[in-house]
């Protein structure tokens, strides 16, 4: 289908603008501000919150889907502490535009009800405009497209708060792009009342679905009005959302409400080939999204010429199948690098690379955006013209939202990568990340998380085993002398696998090897502290993704050890100097998510000076667990002056529920009080 | 038709094949060699400057620099700041040859634009274009860029600063001035060499070169030695700092109006208080607390900086920035029959501002109040026979009769029509505060320790710590202590927690009670190691990376730990660590511990010299800080028979 004439677009753009204008003009007028408004209270158990929402209304109105969408948001605060609400008064509404064409309309309002009735209202002459950020002009690609991508700023910074004042804010945002529809329904702030309305899209042609995550706690009520194809959702004395070190993603851990609308019987190609797809109840839950991911990356993977090509040159001499996809794998994944490094997380930036501009057919799209899942489909390109079968799979990502196979919506599938099928053995290859990954390799976040396949017909989960703790370990190995000063030295070995030997990778990739030494010397001092020196004599396994990253190191700690008339006081296990209890506060909010489990152990050899002695030391006694385990022993020599030491911490435990939290941090309490042991050497 | 778009499309991005400029080519062959380790090297950064007016110029910029390693494409981009009402980017452009010669020419699409700030206390419309083709750079190019900018600042001067992150083989900056006058210029560095004449009239050339680049991992408090030169194009004579004065008075004074709503809200907030300093210290103190931040410019002109909103609409809107918020000050001070004056400054960089140099090298305003006596420990202002008290209305947990560090030890230019000059900032006050903790603790049967801390901070360390902690609710507040002492306790719990803040004497009090489960560890029958560390001083000092250049501003600490821990009868202490102090560059440490019959205790005092510390004093401290940490830390052997 050939793209909208420009004449066209900036018409309905007009139409658009004349529309939104009208409804603006005849915006509502302000609910009455009551007398109990003005006398609210904080809830009890949120005595100290700066403000709370009274009221909180959200329709959204999906009647026009896809071609319209509008979001009206009205929410009454009653302000206590007007230095701790400024988030709530700078209201910022981003409106994006591509090739000078708005996607978006968006309009403030606010009112400020003081204690004393004195009100002052805030409308469109108070809107502060500016652009927060242009890409270049394409030069001659504006010929095709106008202007590339803008974001302008409305903004509108709400005075004259006193305590005890009233904040009412009205937004209203029409986009123009359908799509998936989360949000979350829980603030910053409590909330007394919620109201959420959606009209959801009218007719036979919509597949629909609304769904309520409820966390545990919370109370909502959820209804379906089928004479008017919409749906509520209401709520009382919602909590605000807390931000806490290891929680769920905020969507896993609010009230939230998410839509998926789908084409109800049949989805169609629109770009390249003509077909359609019939969808049937009996192909699953999740068939629809699946099939429409098909056809769009149906669509997309184009393999011409050069791209045949650039497989051919990367598959030359590749003895099996697995070689082969394991090449592309490679090269699609530095390219992706490259891609993003030069873009510092802004957007991804145009390349004239010939494979890439083929794929993604630059020639009849030039404004085509360049994002990560571009690359996915460079992949599948690649793949397939060097003979593999490969395929798209849509994978769940924990780190930002949990999986419910319930709630069919891709919104919680939201990463991509191939599935290729190596000599009968099917890999998934990730490789639109930043991080090297091994071809085969998954980062924690996507370890044991389903995995849709693209594909029409009845609905296909594939996906990777969780990640076992032994895939996740650190094991040190050290070999320490203590001088009769109190002076430490020693050599060690660290040997690191899994989701933390990937961090470390993706922080040295591209650096000299006399700068990864120094990177890692410093992580290394910090563990021995301010005074220790600390070098890092050897690396491996930086340059091979998926393999173990080991370090060689050595290290002198000026004293290490409390030297008194009789005796020398020391903690044995070196390699945790600065352990402390992941988990101080003694309450806690949120419940706790662990990112991957963890099997780290050290083995400590001590050599100890001539003329002392072990005096009796207490070996703590360990605390065994099928998900938690903690074990510590110790031998020695007294002929040799050698003391032996092993320390081995054991967790395969991911979501911990807040009932638990107690008993969670008594654990890793008693942990860090253990690895603080010390022992006592007296003179013979 | 297909192969046409397509090289359209490559043309509208970067032109291959391009010819790489010959400065840049020439910069490359001269400068190549140059400090081989470095990630990156600026090969040569030439900045031309041409007045059209006593008040605007053009800049002209030919940067080149060739990439070593990965790391270094991070550094090699170009950023430039621009204000788009009174500036105008007349070109951009870049090349890139790469590692095997092939060359790209890229156009103004490699640049993208955006705002400079975005966060919730600024809103203004500074810019900046940002080179967006990282991703075709390489270790082995060399990347060139050439950029013609004209501006109209509202100051009639011009700057370079030659110092900077990255080695350089040249640097070059040239200015040239309207014909018919002539270029007073200013460098604050004597390593500077003095400017040769160009061959246009009255043309200045500074050249500097090669020098090494700043480094990495910057000390705390980091002051970077500036190579500064800065040059006015004069019609007339040199503007002095009175000039200077009456210059920023005449932008500022107008947006001061004495309105009724204002007066009215001075008077009743003084009302009932006969005092002087409790009357001003009313007003202060509902400005600090009233007035939330936001630094909105909606003022399209070149002195919109620098110019505040009016007085009532600051009223009126509760917000307002470091200017808004002394400018109401000032008008309602006047309101109760005050005289302030307002005071520009350089907060945090006191080297900015030099004396020798009338220049607007200001980032902040605050307010002076005449004292012909000035209360004792008050910071003081003077300037010729006057004297003031100086109060910073921005923050809002410093009180009047303290002034932030960070205001301390630069310039400060007083604004006045007829008498305004510039003075000294205080300098170094390091008497001016000091913390006090006691830490009572009494060790019960199955080592179950109970704990009782009081602690007082006063003067300068009394405001910053209420600074720090007065937007945290008591929840966070708890959570921060809670963090802090399981870091060395990992078995504390049952916390209760009160703070108590004190404006008038800057006076933040706490205290906290919380109980260890099981104290220390047994290490032989009878006896168990304690670790003194209860609630110990917290004395982390960043590293000072190996080829950083500068200084280290730090202000002073006055720290003092009171340790006493009873113990059940029959219980003594085996063996105690020695008592240990140093001293080094101007500031000492100690730990005394000390056996008692049924207790012991354990002294530790830190005393920090305010200053601005060189690398070895740094380094001095910061092993000072070490030692001290490793000392407060070191265990005592207790003889606990009966209570295993």
């Amino acid at each position: 289908m050939p793209a909208t004439p420009r004449h066209v677009r900036v018409l309905r753009f007009f139409l658009c603008a004349v529309a939104l204008s009208s409804q603006l003009e005849g915006a509502p007028a302000w609910p009455l501000v009551t007398a109990a408004d003005l006398n609210a209270v904080p809830p009890a158990a949120e005595a100290e919150a700066p403000a709370v929402a009274l009221q909180w209304d959200i329709h959204v109105d999906d009647r026009d889907y896809p071609q319209e969408r509008t979001i009206t948001e009205y929410v009454r605060y009653k302000i206590f502490d007007p230095e701790k609400s400024v988030p709530l008064t700078r209201l910022s509404e981003f409106v994006a535009s591509v090739g000078g064409e708005s996607l978006e309309q968006a309009d403030i309002q606010a009112r400020v009800t003081l204690a004393s009735g004195a009100v002052r209202e805030f409308g469109r002459q108070d809107i502060q405009e500016r652009t927060l950020n242009q890409t270049g002009e394409n030069g001659v690609l504006r010929f095709f497209s106008g202007n590339s991508a803008e974001i302008q700023e409305r903004y509108l910074a709400v005075g004259g708060l006193e305590a005890g004042a009233i904040l009412e804010i009205r937004i209203t945002r029409h986009t123009r792009s359908g799509g998936d529809y989360a949000c979350l329904l829980q603030k910053s702030v409590p909330a007394q009342h919620l109201h959420f309305v959606h009209d959801l899209p009218g007719g036979f042609n919509w597949s629909t679905s609304g769904f309520l995550s409820q966390p545990l706690g919370i109370t909502a009520r959820f209804d379906v009005d089928h004479d008017h194809n919409r749906e509520v959702v209401t709520a009382d004395n919602l909590p605000s959302l807390v931000p806490e070190p290891l929680s769920l993603p905020a969507f896993s851990r609010s009230l939230a409400y998410f839509l998926s609308a789908r084409p109800a019987h049949e989805v169609r190609i629109s770009r390249n080939i003509n077909r359609s797809i019939e969808i049937r109840s009996s192909d699953g839950l999740w068939a629809r999204i699946a099939a429409l991911e098909y056809l769009r990356v149906e669509d997309a993977v184009y393999g011409d010429y050069a791209v045949g090509k650039q497989a051919s040159i990367l598959t030359s001499g590749a003895g099996s199948g697995r070689e082969k996809a394991l090449r592309i794998h490679e090269y699609v994944q530095r390219l992706f690098r490259d891609f993003s490094r030069g873009n510092r997380g802004l957007r991804i930036s145009r390349a004239e690379l010939p494979p890439l501009g083929h794929v993604m057919h630059f020639d009849q799209y030039p404004n085509e955006p360049i994002v990560p899942n571009s690359f996915v489909l460079l992949e599948i390109g690649l793949d397939r013209a060097a003979g593999l079968k490969a395929q798209e799979v849509m994978m769940a990502d924990r780190s930002q939202m949990e999986f419910d196979s319930q709630l069919a919506s891709d919104m919680f599938l939201r990463r991509r990568a191939v599935w290729v099928n190596c000599d009968g053995e099917p890999v998934i290859s990730f490789s639109a990340t930043t991080m090297p990954l091994a071809f085969g390799e998954l980062p924690w976040y996507l370890r044991g998380e389903p995995a849709l396949i693209a594909k029409s017909g009845p609905q296909q989960f594939v996906g990777s085993p969780g990640l076992a703790p032994t895939e996740s370990s650190v094991t040190n190995i050290v070999d320490v002398t203590l001088d009769p000063d109190g002076t430490l030295h020693g050599t060690g070995k660290q040997t690191i696998v899994g989701p933390r030997a990937q961090e470390i990778r993706a922080a040295l990739i591209g650096r000299t090897n006399e700068r990864r030494r120094q990177l890692q010397s410093r992580r290394m001092a910090s563990a021995f502290g301010a005074d220790a020196r600390t070098m890092v004599t050897g690396m491996e396994g930086i340059d091979e993704p998926g393999a173990p990253v080991t370090l060689e190191f050595n290290f002198t700690v000026p004293n290490y050890a409390l030297i008194t008339a009789h005796r020398i006081i020391f903690r044995p296990d070196v390699m945790r100097l600065q352990a402390s209890s992941q988990f101080a506060a003694a309450e806690r909010h949120n419940a706790v998510f662990f990112h991957f489990p963890t099997d780290d152990s050290d083995e400590i050899t001590f050599h100890y000076p001539d003329g002392y002695s072990l005096e009796s030391p207490s070996i703590p006694p360990g605390f065994p667990g099928r998900q938690l385990r903690y074990e510590v022993g110790a031998s020695y020599s007294a002929r040799q002056h050698l003391l032996t030491y092993h320390r081995k911490f054991w967790a395969d435990v991911g979501y911990v529920p807040l009932e638990f939290y107690s008993n969670l941090k008594a654990h890793f309490d008693a942990v860090a009080r253990e690895d603080q042991q010390q022992f006592v050497l007296r003179k013979s | 038709m297909k192969r046409l778009i397509w090289w359209l499309a490559a043309l509208g991005t970067g032109l291959h094949g391009a010819t790489f400029p010959d400065w840049a080519a020439e910069a490359a062959a001269r400068g190549g060699g140059w400090d081989p380790s470095a990630s990156a090297v600026i090969l040569a950064n030439d900045v031309r400057v041409q007045f059209s007016a006593t008040d605007r110029f053009t800049e002209h910029i030919r940067r080149t620099i060739a990439i070593r390693q990965e790391p270094g494409i991070r550094s090699a981009g170009l950023a430039l700041y621009y204000s788009p009402d009174t500036d105008r980017v007349r070109s951009i452009r870049a090349w890139i040859r790469s590692a095997d010669g092939n060359v790209t020419a890229l156009n103004q699409s490699a640049f993208d634009d955006r705002v400079v700030n975005f966060n919730q206390y600024f809103w203004d419309r500074q810019r900046i274009r940002t080179f967006n083709r990282g991703d075709a750079l390489r270790p082995g190019a060399v990347v060139a860029y050439e950029v013609e900018i004209e501006r109209n600042p509202g100051f009639a001067e011009t700057g370079h600063d030659f110092g900077g992150a990255l080695p350089a083989w040249s640097l070059s900056f040239d200015v040239i001035p309207v014909p018919g006058s002539h270029l007073s210029w200013y460098s604050n560095h004597d390593t500077l060499p003095p400017p040769a004449v160009g061959s246009m009239p009255g043309e200045l050339r500074w050249s500097v070169g090669p020098r090494r680049g700043r480094g990495a991992n910057r000390p705390a408090g980091y002051q970077a030695i500036s190579q500064r030169v800065a040059v006015r194009c004069d019609a007339n004579a040199p503007l002095s700092w009175p000039e200077f004065s009456r210059t920023a008075f005449a932008i500022m004074e107008p947006q001061m109006e004495e309105t009724p709503e204002i007066g009215q809200l001075a008077q009743s907030l003084a009302a009932n208080r006969t005092d002087r300093w409790s009357r001003i210290r009313a007003v202060t103190e509902w400005v600090q607390t009233q007035i939330v931040y936001l630094a909105i410019s909606i003022d399209r002109d070149n002195l919109a900086g620098y110019r505040p909103h009016l007085t009532r609409e600051i009223l009126r809107n509760r917000y307002g920035d470091c200017k808004d918020k002394a400018t109401l000050l000032v008008e309602m001070l006047r309101a109760i029959g005050e005289d302030p004056r307002l005071v520009l400054l350089a907060a945090g960089a006191p080297r900015a501002v030099d004396e020798h140099w009338p220049g607007a090298s200001f980032n902040h305003v605050i307010v002076a109040i005449p004292a012909a006596e000035i209360p004792s420990g008050w910071p003081a202002y003077r300037l010729q026979n006057r004297r003031f008290v100086l109060f910073d209305p921005t923050a809002p947990g410093i009180p009047l009769g303290v002034l932030p560090f960070e205001d301390e030890n630069g310039w400060g230019l007083l604004l006045d029509e007829h008498a305004g000059g510039l003075g000294r900032m205080p300098q170094f006050s390091d008497a001016s505060g000091e913390m006090i903790r006691r830490v009572d603790a009494r060790l019960g049967a199955h080592r179950r320790l109970e704990v009782q801390v009081v602690q007082e901070n006063s003067g300068i360390a009394g405001a910053n710590y209420y600074e720090e902690t007065r937007l945290q609710s008591a929840e966070q507040f708890q959570h921060g202590l809670e963090g802090f002492v399981s870091r060395h306790q990992t078995d504390a719990r049952d916390f209760t927690v009160t703070r108590q803040w004190s404006a008038p004497d800057s006076k933040m009090g706490l205290k906290l009670a919380f109980s260890v489960a099981a104290y220390g560890q047994p290490v032989s029958p009878g006896m168990f190691l304690v670790s003194p560390a209860i609630m110990p001083l917290a004395l982390e000092l960043r590293e000072w990376g190996a080829n950083v250049l500068g200084t280290a501003l730090l202000g002073p600490v006055s720290d003092h730990v009171i340790l006493r821990v009873a113990l059940p009868d029959g219980s003594t202490v085996e063996d105690i660590p020695d008592p240990w102090s140093e001293s080094v560059a101007g500031s000492s440490a100690s730990v005394a511990f000390q056996s008692e019959p049924h207790a012991f205790t354990c002294d530790v005092r830190f005393q920090r010299r305010a200053g601005d510390y060189n690398r070895r004093d740094y380094g001095a401290l910061r092993q000072l800080c070490a030692h001290l940490d490793e000392h407060q830390h070191k265990p005592v052997l207790l003889d606990f028979p009966s209570h295993q």
